[in-house]
């Protein structure tokens, strides 16, 4: 699965086995392949970052060609998941909610004041294109600055969170 | 020139001058009605200088409730040279001259001159005919407007097909002719469907009776209430009195909560099962017009389907759901009261009941008058519809062309002519309801009259057999009770009338028949080897214009084949053959030797990709588009299409990559970007039989190199048709095929056809070559 690519636009798919992943004195991510291919620094990209975040992740040279694809990440070794998992963390900023307060649409805009993982946040959404479903059963808000922010599903929120969150969506 | 009272109002609002449609003079009028029958009214008319074939004199254009009319002659002597049924017509054209116009009629067997007339009468004959054309039956009214501007033009050319009833001609997808659709049948389909709801709609019955008790009954208890309690007299105690007050009070306080109750659970039921109704109806239309073909869609505008899913069905709900019920237990309410007040008093009782044979007969004129008018507010409804789906998705064009101004003018106009219509409709039942409404109180104080006048006889002693207070009271609220429901019948009739236009218009979508439907025979298509064939195929879009004619090829397996020609000579016609959106008019298309007429459409169309010039995308994610084909593919192989595609980069570079929303049509996107999707879309279906209809034609030269490497990979080992404009694009197709105005003009190689020197498909080289140079030096 790690040899190269008969064409460049065929999908090169990373054997978890034989990669791994490191992060350097200064915090960037370095793939090593089998035993000769060691590229850095590297960056990582979700396919899918709301449906499957662990997922079909991307990995890139530095100048944005796909070196190949990890299939799913909870298959590397730890040291690897938790440095991949600390490079995404740093680029996909991601609030996780746990508590929603009041949501009140005004001037054609939905405002949402949440409790998050990361600290109470005032968001404003721009429209209910921005609040996306997911099937899983989350719900995913994107602010008018692109940040984005994770309401777990109904059963894990309080009554007066369900009770916002039913009038949104 | 003479006003007639009785005169249809002005046409437009929007217009400057508005012109009386009716243009004759009064004494005119009188002699026209000796022509006329006797019910036949005229609506519009005009006067013309000139009379048929050429020649100056007096002659008449003539509009009635049925037909339009050409008289010639002095007025005293006027002779009918032409008579049309306005259902024959399907619209009217003036044709200008130098200093004359013709009036034409188009009707289905042909165009038929009506008048000619000089620029002097040009106003009054255009408002005339302005409302002749607004009076047209439905059948042709929708003619016209699908065909916009060129109503006349295409009515000349109208493939339609005699009505099995009436033999008149209709539109071909039709079943029956709106003149021979019968109301009672309509009623009768709708009931048919109610079937499968009995359940819940014997709850609600049984709701609504017990409601309807409730409400009659307490009429009894108040004339018990007057007559035994509330009249102490002689020979009666204070004490067991009282004990009957309590007792009455009692009841009457059960029944009312019990009536609030019931009302409640009726209330909620009737909405549910309002909601099922609709939602099954709308599923329904939904279901049945993803079976109707691209024909189909060809000649209807979105927004006339759309209101057919969500407007009519509504209408519809409301019908099934709660008229139809409250007509029967109306009805039920009706003879129970009739019989209850027959008993007590019968004078009493006839003048109870005079009003409603006279709110019936009033009732049957208003259903008649307020029909015309309801269709008509459907249609504008339905046009104004047309208008919005028709120009919202083109708003950049409109901003372009600065045309925001025009675009509103011309929604105002719909919009004020839907307004128009339902005023109208609304003032026709606002004079017919009070009407009903005065008659109702009048007989009421005719009671009290009547009923008090007996009352004091019978207190006075000058007749014995008088009628008591209680009774009386009793009648009152009884004569409450009995004109309700009365009334609700008669506002009833414009709830009926609204359905049943409704279920015309959504049985008009269910009962198009499907033009292209799997024959019982038909093959299911296996893997196919991709091979096709053209033999002396012919096809029109209107079968006495053929867009192809005799064409004949044959294409091997995993050939690619170039399909080159100038506009209109049949490139896109070609391709919609091989897919089978339409059936061809002569000779047959094959597919892996199948006449695509013998094999199951799905099984054909799953081996075939498309990717056109404009792609569609739905609003969905960017992974759910690539899959649309494939929807249970594997995240895996949506990657490899998009990459194989040269979209994986593009669409990584999104902060929501694969999950992104490609917004309504993929607007979200850039031209190229949608292109490549659709492209990874078709690898992902593996089709054995590839179609582009310019697939590189609307992006950029950077763009197209991506999309050509793209096309490059996903053309291998698959039979290929491409059409292209830029014939340079065509250099690797193993067989050209050159079109000139349907015909087949050549057939070969690229380097075969190059070498024909006086070959069209040369001549469209060199010409493009020019145009390169010019643009060279220019540039």
């Amino acid at each position: 699965m790690s040899e190269l690519p008969a064409h460049p636009s065929d999908l090169r798919l990373l054997d978890p086995t034989k990669t791994t992943l490191v992060l350097d004195d200064s915090r960037r991510l370095q793939v090593q392949i089998g035993i000769e291919e060691r590229i850095g620094p590297v960056r990582a990209l979700r396919s899918l970052p709301l449906t499957q975040p662990e997922r079909y992740i991307s990995i890139q040279d530095d100048e944005g060609v796909e070196i190949g694809v990890i299939q799913d990440m909870r298959e590397l070794d730890s040291q690897s998941r938790a440095a991949l998992q600390e490079e995404l963390d740093y680029y996909y900023l991601k609030a996780k909610v746990t508590r929603i307060l009041r949501v009140e649409a005004r001037h054609g805009l939905i405002t949402w004041q949440l409790e998050t993982h990361l600290g109470p946040r005032t968001v404003h959404v721009r429209d209910r294109q921005h609040i996306r479903s997911l099937a899983d059963g989350r719900t995913i808000l994107t602010d008018i600055h692109e940040g984005k922010y994770e309401i777990p599903p109904m059963a894990q929120l309080d009554e007066k969170s369900v009770h916002w969150l039913s009038v949104e969506v | 020139m003479a006003k007639d009272q009785n005169k249809p109002g002005p046409i437009s609002r929007t217009e400057d001058v508005v012109l009386d449609p009716i243009q004759l003079a009064g004494d005119l009028l009188v002699l026209l009605r000796a022509h006329l029958e006797p019910d036949e009214e005229v609506t519009a008319g005009a006067e013309s200088d000139m009379v048929l074939p050429g020649t100056f004199g007096q002659s008449w254009l003539v509009g009635t409730t049925r037909r339009i009319l050409t008289l010639t002659g002095p007025p005293t002597k006027l002779v009918v040279s032409a008579s049309l049924p306005l259902k024959n017509v399907i619209t009217l054209n003036s044709r200008d001259g130098l200093g004359s116009s013709l009036l034409e009629a188009a009707t289905p067997e042909g165009v038929i001159v009506l008048l000619r007339y000089t620029e002097a009468k040009e106003p009054g004959i255009d408002a005339a005919v302005d409302h002749l054309k607004s009076l047209l039956p439905e059948l042709n009214r929708e003619q016209e407007e699908f065909y916009g501007g060129e109503a006349f033009e295409h009515a000349l050319r109208q493939k339609t097909v005699p009505c099995p009833k009436c033999s008149k001609p209709m539109r071909r997808w039709m079943t029956v002719c709106p003149d021979c659709v019968d109301k009672r049948e309509l009623i009768g389909r709708l009931l048919q469907r109610s079937k499968q709801y009995w359940k819940p709609i014997t709850y609600t019955f049984l709701l609504t009776a017990f409601l309807r008790f409730c409400a009659i009954y307490p009429a009894v208890l108040q004339q018990q209430l007057v007559d035994e309690v509330l009249q102490l007299g002689r020979g009666t105690q204070y004490q067991p009195q009282l004990q009957l007050l309590i007792k009455l009070v009692v009841i009457l306080a059960v029944v009312r909560v019990a009536q609030a109750i019931a009302s409640g659970v009726q209330q909620f039921v009737m909405t549910w099962l309002g909601e099922k109704v609709t939602n099954d109806l709308r599923l329904d239309i939904y279901t049945h017009l993803q079976r109707l073909g691209v024909s189909y869609y060809d000649q209807k505008e979105t927004g006339w389907i759309m209101d057919r899913v969500t407007g009519d069905t509504a209408t519809l709900q409301s019908f099934m759901t709660d008229t139809l019920q409250r007509t029967v237990i109306n009805v039920v309410t009706l003879v129970v009261i009739a019989v209850m007040m027959l008993q007590e008093n019968v004078p009493l009782a006839i003048l109870a009941l005079l009003p409603a044979p006279v709110v019936s007969v009033m009732s049957r004129y208003f259903m008649k008058r307020t029909h015309a008018i309801w269709h008509w507010a459907w249609r504008r409804r339905s046009r104004m519809f047309a208008l919005l789906s028709n120009v919202l998705p083109g708003v950049r064009v409109v901003k372009a062309f600065v045309q925001e101004d025009r675009e509103f003018e011309r929604f105002e106009r719909q919009s004020l002519h839907y307004m128009d219509a339902r005023v109208q409709a609304a003032r026709v039942f606002a004079g017919f309801s009070r009407s009903t409404q005065i008659i109702m109180a009048l007989s009421t104080l005719a009671i009290w009259g009547y009923g008090g006048y007996l009352v004091l006889q019978q207190q006075a002693g000058i007749q014995q057999t008088g009628v008591s207070v209680g009774v009386l009271v009793m009648f009152i609220a009884l004569v409450a009770q009995f004109y309700s429901p009365l009334q609700e019948l008669t506002n009833m009739s414009q709830q009926i009338q609204q359905a049943a236009t409704s279920g015309q218009r959504v049985f008009e979508v269910l009962d198009t028949r499907p033009d292209m439907e799997d024959d019982e025979n038909a093959i299911q298509l296996e893997k196919i080897d991709g091979s096709v064939e053209f033999d002396n195929v012919t096809f029109g879009y209107d079968e006495r214009r053929p867009v192809l004619k005799g064409i004949t090829f044959k294409v091997e397996p995993g050939e690619m084949v170039g399909l080159v020609g100038p506009s209109g000579a049949g490139k896109s016609t070609t391709v919609n053959l091989i897919c089978r959106f339409y059936d061809v008019s002569g000779g047959s298309v094959k597919v892996d030797g199948h006449d695509v007429r013998d094999v199951r459409l799905s099984s054909l169309r799953r081996q075939i990709g498309i990717v056109l010039q404009e792609p569609f995308l739905f609003h969905g994610t960017i992974a759910e588009n690539i899959a649309y084909g494939v929807p249970d593919a594997p995240m895996e192989l949506i990657i490899r299409a998009a990459k194989a595609a040269n979209a994986h980069d593009f669409i990584l570079r999104f902060p929501d990559a694969y999950d992104t929303m490609v917004g309504e049509r993929g607007t979200r996107l850039s031209g190229g970007e949608r292109q490549r999707i659709s492209i990874a879309r078709a690898i992902l279906k593996d089709p054995r039989i590839l179609i582009m209809d310019e697939a590189t034609s609307s992006v950029d030269t950077e763009t197209e190199a991506l999309i050509r490497g793209a096309i490059d990979r996903l053309v291998a080992g698959r039979t290929t048709f491409a059409i292209a404009h830029r014939l340079s694009t065509l250099q690797n197709a193993t067989k050209l095929i050159v079109l000139e105005k349907g015909r087949l003009a050549e057939m070969g190689t690229h380097q075969e056809l190059l070498s024909r020197p006086d070959g069209l498909f040369r001549r469209l080289v060199d010409i493009q070559k020019e145009l390169a140079d010019v643009v060279g030096v220019g540039g």
